[in-house]
């Protein structure tokens, strides 16, 4: 063997040898190292950085402010007349009123995260005066559609949707006394989750990173990306299609509360499980007789998906349910007796609330020698938006005085769609006049002023 | 040292530090990469190093069209015997084999994160370490003969490579993909060769030449094939048309060559990220590397009767095409974990250190010669 051919058959020998030694190790699963301090060219770049996103904060700035509004609402606020000792008492101070930002839909609508009865107030300074008018509201996913005063420049049609793509930069607006807030807002590449009052995951962000629920998010470019929301104390942002897809609907079909099916249902449990025989789903413990489902379901059925998607929990499958809308289907997958079935609940005959289509979501009765008491009011209701309350006493509609509850139904379906009646109510003894509007949604657009 | 034993190893020597006629000085750019790259200066941006893809491509049509031109024009000079080609192929397969086998036991006892599965990831790295660099060496001794069988395992790494670009990058008929890769390359061969025929005036000419080596390689970054195969197969074509066609086409070429190699090495020494992954990889890959071609060099010697320790000599400097490929890799996965081309890279660097002791101090290499 030659001198060359020992040295050679000695390296493959010795890496032999390193082989089986280093393949002895496993690699370490190593902690991320964060650096102390940057090196001075990365502080500079960074600086660049920061200067940068100003410049493109202001420019996207200037470009979605026309479609932009903010809305000032405080729902502790007393009614009015108020006198000085309900401005200086605890129903005004500051922590009471909140600013919300709104997104223009229409050139007199916006979509805002705007729930319950808060009312609005005209912004201080606004020389229009004009206070923004609640036309509808979806009370599952508490976003409203409102009146909003008429902008000649705002272009919001303009302003194109965006699907947010993490990690990124976005602007997120936020409302204040002042108007609106701009801002840049890094979101990382947080997990998605599902919510049963929305179609589409939502993005979950830090508690600290947003300010306030119903801020709006857009993109570097001024793309609408979407709202931000809580859902079970998670800060969350819902996408844009799905706020603007309620704000349409909102605008075609007008209020509608959360479909009520009629029925208790109660988790499956692994003895109700075992007893039944299926795994999961959940159990159909009562149907109400006079419930919109009463010739579908039954008791003891086990509803395992809806509309194709499993169901895992009561909350979620009320949810879902809730968030149907009237003119939609709904699909059912039930177990009953051990067989499959294919279930559609259709159309609800009972979407609106009882008495709400005449008296514009009023539940009345008669007060002999009074005139006419409210029982219940819709939220988000055409009585709603003008004050009423459950317990006022309307002493005159117009010139009728004392109305009985059929004479206010006639008086308020001949009233025009743009045209207002004065109501003279009694409210805890106290005495006040309310404008009551036509009813539904997008008609009663204009309000007084 | 005996007198003269130096000049005889001059070519190993520059292509050990990358000043060959076909090699720019890799070490140095590759250096000057790290420097400017992001994990440095960061003049070179990851952003910024996104937009050299088109120069990757194009550098390496050029470079493929350089190893099918050499290849054709050694044929044709009678250089090159199917014998030669076999040695440096058979070489070639040995530390593909060697390096491929060694750095998957590691890679899979190891579980090492990398942006492919750890089969995947041992084949580039093989693959990657088969090249040698390029070295011209005339005259027909035995220096001359272990030079050619260097020279001539770039065709190993064109060829499976276009079979590893075509599988990263996702397609399923690798056959009909390679083969799709050749007609690619005849046709825009075929198309720039009718153009160069027709031009009037050295500009015309220049013009033609830069537009369809960038064809070469923009087609096949497109269609997420080996540029490197493509502009092969141009090389080849060019090299069979008339003489003043190949010449016109070559001293053109030459002038894309240096300043887009250049880029290249720049570019791979940017990408290059300094984590705990990399010093696990690129240390055993620059010694299995080296047992790969010493186990090479002791088979293919024995076979072809040249001294080993001389042919250890010619095939331990690494090549660029290596890199060129880990690049192309790097392109068709389109991710942001640049491992493998990192470790591609400074395994090169530090197997060109290496190989310049090995030159220098290599005895056996020295008493070879002397014998020849």
């Amino acid at each position: 063997m030659s001198r060359e051919t020992r040295l050679l058959l000695a390296t493959i020998t010795v890496s032999a040898v390193v082989l089986v030694a280093l393949s002895r190790f496993r690699f370490p699963e190593r902690p991320a190292i964060v650096a102390a301090s940057a090196p001075p060219l990365e502080l500079l770049a960074a600086r660049a950085t920061y200067d940068e996103l100003s410049g493109v904060v202001a420019t996207v700035e200037s470009r979605i402010s026309p479609s932009l509004v903010v809305l000032r609402l405080a729902p502790n606020i007393p009614d009015e007349p108020r006198t000085l000792s309900d401005v200086l008492g605890s129903g005004t101070s500051d922590a009471a009123v909140n600013h919300v930002p709104g997104l223009r839909i229409g050139d007199t609508t916006a979509i805002a995260a705007v729930d319950g009865d808060a009312r609005f107030f005209a912004l201080p300074g606004d020389p229009s005066g004009i206070i923004p008018q609640r036309l509808a509201t979806d009370s599952v996913r508490r976003l409203s559609l409102l009146h909003v005063s008429p902008d000649p420049g705002s272009r919001l049609r303009s302003t194109t949707l965006g699907e947010l793509r993490t990690p990124t930069y976005v602007v997120v607006v936020e409302g204040t006394r002042a108007g609106l807030s701009y801002r840049p807002l890094f979101v990382g590449g947080g997990d998605r989750f599902l919510d049963p009052r929305w179609e589409s995951p939502l993005l979950a962000v830090g508690a600290v990173a947003l300010a306030s629920p119903g801020s709006l998010i857009f993109s570097l470019e001024g793309q609408f990306l979407g709202s931000v929301v809580v859902e079970e104390g998670t800060l969350a942002i819902a996408e844009a299609r799905e706020v603007v897809a309620t704000a349409d609907r909102l605008s075609a079909l007008g209020s509608h509360g959360p479909f009520d099916a009629g029925i208790s249902v109660q988790s499956l449990t692994t003895q109700l499980a075992a007893a039944l025989g299926v795994d999961h789903g959940v159990l159909i413990a009562e149907v109400h007789p006079a419930g919109p489902v009463a010739d579908v379901l039954q008791s003891l059925d086990v509803i395992t998906t809806l509309n194709g998607r499993p169901v895992d929990s009561v909350d979620e499958f009320l949810l879902r349910l809730a968030r149907r809308i009237p003119e939609s289907d709904v699909t059912l997958t039930v177990i009953r007796d051990g067989g499959n079935l294919t279930l559609s609940l259709g159309q609800s005959p009972d979407a609106e609330p009882p008495g709400s289509v005449p008296l514009g979501g009023l539940d009345v009765t008669a007060q002999p020698g009074s005139g006419t008491r409210v029982v219940s009011v819709a939220s988000g209701s055409a009585g709603a938006t003008a004050g009423l309350r459950a317990g006022d006493v309307i002493r005159r509609a117009g010139h009728v005085s004392q109305p009985t509850p059929a004479q206010l139904a006639a008086i308020v379906q001949t009233l025009a769609p743009d045209a207002y009646l004065a109501l003279t109510i009694d409210r805890a003894g106290s005495q006040r006049i309310l404008a009551f509007g036509a009813i539904g949604g997008p008609a009663d657009a204009d309000a007084p002023r | 040292m005996p007198p003269g034993s130096w000049r005889a190893f001059a070519p190993a020597r520059h292509a050990a530090l990358g000043f060959s006629e076909h090699a720019a000085p890799s070490l140095v750019f590759v250096l000057t990469g790290v420097v400017l790259g992001p994990e440095l200066l960061d003049v070179l941006s990851v952003n910024l190093l996104a937009q050299f893809d088109p120069a990757v491509s194009v550098t390496l049509a050029v470079l493929g069209i350089f190893v099918g031109s050499g290849l054709s024009a050694a044929a044709s000079h009678g250089r090159v015997t199917f014998w030669w080609v076999t040695g440096a192929t058979l070489q070639g397969l040995i530390t593909f084999g060697t390096v491929a086998a060694a750095m998957y036991l590691l890679l899979h006892q190891w579980g090492l994160p990398l942006p492919v599965d750890p089969l995947t990831g041992a084949a580039v790295l093989g693959l990657c370490s088969t090249v040698s660099a390029a070295v011209r060496e005339t005259g027909s001794g035995t220096a001359s003969n272990a030079a050619r069988i260097a020279d001539f395992d770039d065709l190993l790494l064109v060829a499976l490579g276009a079979f590893a670009v075509a599988w990263l990058a996702g397609w399923s008929s690798l056959v009909v993909v390679v083969g799709l890769t050749l007609v690619a390359g005849v046709v825009i061969a075929v198309a720039g060769a009718a153009l160069l025929a027709f031009s009037g005036t050295a500009p015309e000419r220049s013009v033609f030449v830069t537009g369809t080596v960038f064809l070469l390689g923009g087609a096949a970054a497109y269609t997420g094939t080996s540029p490197l195969v493509s502009g092969c197969v141009a090389g080849l074509l060019w090299a069979r048309m008339q003489r003043s066609v190949t010449a016109l086409v070559d001293s053109d070429l030459k002038k894309l060559q240096h300043p887009l190699v250049v880029i290249l090495l720049i570019i791979a020494g940017a990408s290059i990220q300094f984590t705990y992954q990399l010093l696990w990889l690129a240390a055993p890959l620059v010694l299995f590397r080296l047992t790969g071609k010493l186990i090479g060099s002791l088979v293919t010697a024995r076979l072809f009767g040249l001294p080993a320790g001389l042919l250890a000599t010619y095939l331990a400097p690494p090549g660029l095409l290596g890199i060129a490929l880990a690049l192309n890799i790097q392109q068709v996965l389109s991710t942001g974990d640049t491992l493998l081309v990192s470790a591609v890279t400074a395994s090169t660097v530090a197997a060109e250190l290496l190989a310049l002791v090995l030159v220098i101090f290599q005895p056996l290499a020295l008493s070879s010669v002397e014998a020849a």
